[in-house]
């Protein structure tokens, strides 16, 4: 029936259906299909749509529609990040302002992280993952190549420094196991391209060779959020420079953990930098290649022949998950489409964005979330809140019965009484009162029943008349 | 109702996010919205008389009849994408 009739006002919607279509279904989404899946539905593209100027938009949204974060037990460390993330002035602000200031103390291009380097970026973190000094960090870490199982678990103490060779090191600084256990995916973004890491849950500060930057996922009911704090900081340091500072007893290799076989504390050969010679990266790195092959040679009764290049990948999802590659390459052409938008489209989706926020709210309402909402209200979101407001209110029963009161003495006087007449009533107010009418019933129906049902079958009749010459019309 | 409200919600906030950048002031929307309430008061009050969901739904079949192909169009549209 749909091909009956044709309007030409189609083509314009077919011209611009794309442009239509994404707020329609996340309008749709959010409307008709009230629970958080709907809502993380909504956020994978606006994350992704979102340049960093917007990013205060969808923290708010995310505290506001209160989802998962309170819901899987009042996470200190995701509020505060959120927190951060709402409010420029802190969060990227603030590692912005440490990158820079790192920046500001390299000399001739070489970052010197030093012992109260790490210290100041243990505190930092503490604040902002607020775990305790006593936790542990357990991850399945997969890492494809290794001979022995391709996931093993892992456990990190607090604070760990963890050096992936060729990567640079990390500093764990917590895990999701703390408000929900799972698989969860890792996006890395450093160095020269983008790498995929399947770090199970961990937070991590990653120091490349040329970026400073701090991955995290938002864990929503069925799909994790990437987010990041999109820090393009110049930061140089290679891995000679870092090793060295570091001091080789901070360093926590992951393949030891893996083999499990030496728990005491062990000394990288990085050591012979220790005297302030700073050697080229790649020294470094087949040093290192060297002390991790003989580590994996000392798994007992295991045959670790290992090509060097094979353990030190880092892992790929490509490697894992093929299907995975396949999505990550559909999710990248879809955000390079929407980035691709001209900004003044982007700005205009904003209204958009608080809407959708506006639509949420009322969901979520119930959901327990104390986090402070630290946006000013830019733009009134519905402007027919009222009538909205009267709708979702409505009575649609049988309401009280009407109370009229005519004063016929007052409506003569002040329609004539000017010209001198003299008013026939005596200003007694007269009372229409509809309840009386209850008075009377037939068959065990009031006479109002009887009223509303003629009513009823009118409307209908009227209604059905209506489509049917409609259609005739139309057909004919 | 629920539907009824969805979509309510769907067309003004779509449309108070769309009208604003064709210049439409805000005194417009003012008086909008208070005319569409004053609408909405009055067709309660008369709840007594009228059923409201009657009228609710019969309206909304009219309206869905005089519109049908419009929004057979958009849904047929929507399907196909989404089946790809």
């Amino acid at each position: 029936m749909g091909g009956i009739f044709i309007y030409k006002e189609m083509i314009y919607i077919k011209k611009y259906k794309n442009f239509i279509l994404i707020p329609l279904v996340c309008f749709i989404c959010f409307v008709y299909i009230p629970p958080k899946k709907a809502q993380a539905f909504v956020f994978i593209p606006a994350l992704y749509l979102l340049a960093p100027e917007v990013i205060p938009a969808v923290a708010e949204i995310l505290i506001s529609s209160g989802i998962t974060f309170t819901a899987l037990g009042g996470v200190d460390g995701i509020k505060k990040i959120c927190n951060d993330y709402s409010s420029t002035a802190s969060g990227l602000q603030y590692l912005t302002d440490l990158s820079t200031q790192i920046k500001d103390t390299a000399f001739n291009g070489v970052v010197n992280i030093t012992d109260a380097f790490w210290t100041d970026i243990k505190g930092w973190s503490s604040t902002i993952f607020n775990v305790g000094n006593n936790y542990n960090i357990t991850t399945n870490q997969t890492w494809p190549g290794y001979p022995v199982s391709p996931v093993k678990s892992v456990t990190y103490p607090y604070q760990a420094i963890v050096n992936w060779v060729g990567i640079g090191p990390r500093l764990i600084v917590s895990d999701r196991k703390f408000w929900k256990s799972g698989n969860n995916l890792m996006i890395s973004s450093g160095g020269s391209g983008m790498m995929y890491n399947i770090l199970d849950g961990v937070w991590e500060l990653k120091f490349g060779g040329t970026s400073f930057s701090i991955d995290g996922g938002i864990l929503f009911q069925n799909c994790d959020i990437y987010t990041d704090a999109s820090l393009s900081v110049v930061f140089t340091a290679n891995n000679a420079d870092v090793a060295v500072a570091i001091g080789a007893d901070n360093i926590k290799d992951p393949t030891r953990d893996w083999t499990n076989t030496d728990t005491a504390k062990r000394s990288i050969p990085i050591a012979k930098f220790a005297d302030g010679t700073v050697a080229d990266g790649e020294a470094v790195t087949t040093a290192l290649n060297e002390w991790l092959g003989k580590t994996a040679a000392d798994v007992a009764g295991q045959s670790v022949d290992i090509p060097q290049d094979d353990v030190l990948d880092p892992p790929s999802s490509v490697d894992i998950f093929p299907w995975l590659a396949e999505l990550f390459g559909w999710f990248n052409g879809l955000f390079t489409a929407i980035k691709a938008i001209p900004r003044e489209i982007v700005e205009a989706i904003i209204p958009l964005i608080d809407s959708i926020k506006e639509l949420i709210k009322p969901k979520v309402d119930d959901m327990p979330s104390d986090l402070p909402s630290v946006l000013p209200n830019k733009i009134p979101f519905n402007k027919f809140q009222h009538s909205l407001d009267l709708i979702n209110d409505i009575n649609t029963g049988q309401g009280t019965p009407p109370r009229i009161e005519f004063d016929l003495g007052a409506l003569f006087q002040a329609s004539v009484g000017r010209f001198g007449v003299v008013s026939p009533f005596h200003g007694n107010s007269v009372l229409f009162d509809f309840a009386d009418l209850n008075a009377y019933s037939f068959g065990g129906f009031t006479l109002i029943n009887y009223f509303r049902g003629i009513i009823v079958i009118g409307f209908y009749l009227t209604t059905i008349f209506y489509c049917y010459k409609k259609l005739q019309e139309q057909t004919i | 109702m629920g539907l009824i409200n969805g979509l309510l919600s769907t067309v003004t906030v779509l449309l108070s996010f769309i009208l604003p950048v064709f210049g439409v002031s805000d005194s417009f929307f003012v008086s909008a919205d208070n005319a569409m309430a004053s609408f909405i008061t009055i067709i309660e009050g008369a709840n007594w008389f009228v059923p409201l969901d009657t009228l609710v739904i019969c309206f909304s079949a009219m309206v869905i009849v005089d519109n049908f192909a419009f929004l057979t169009k958009v849904a047929l549209w929507v399907a196909k994408l989404v089946r790809g």
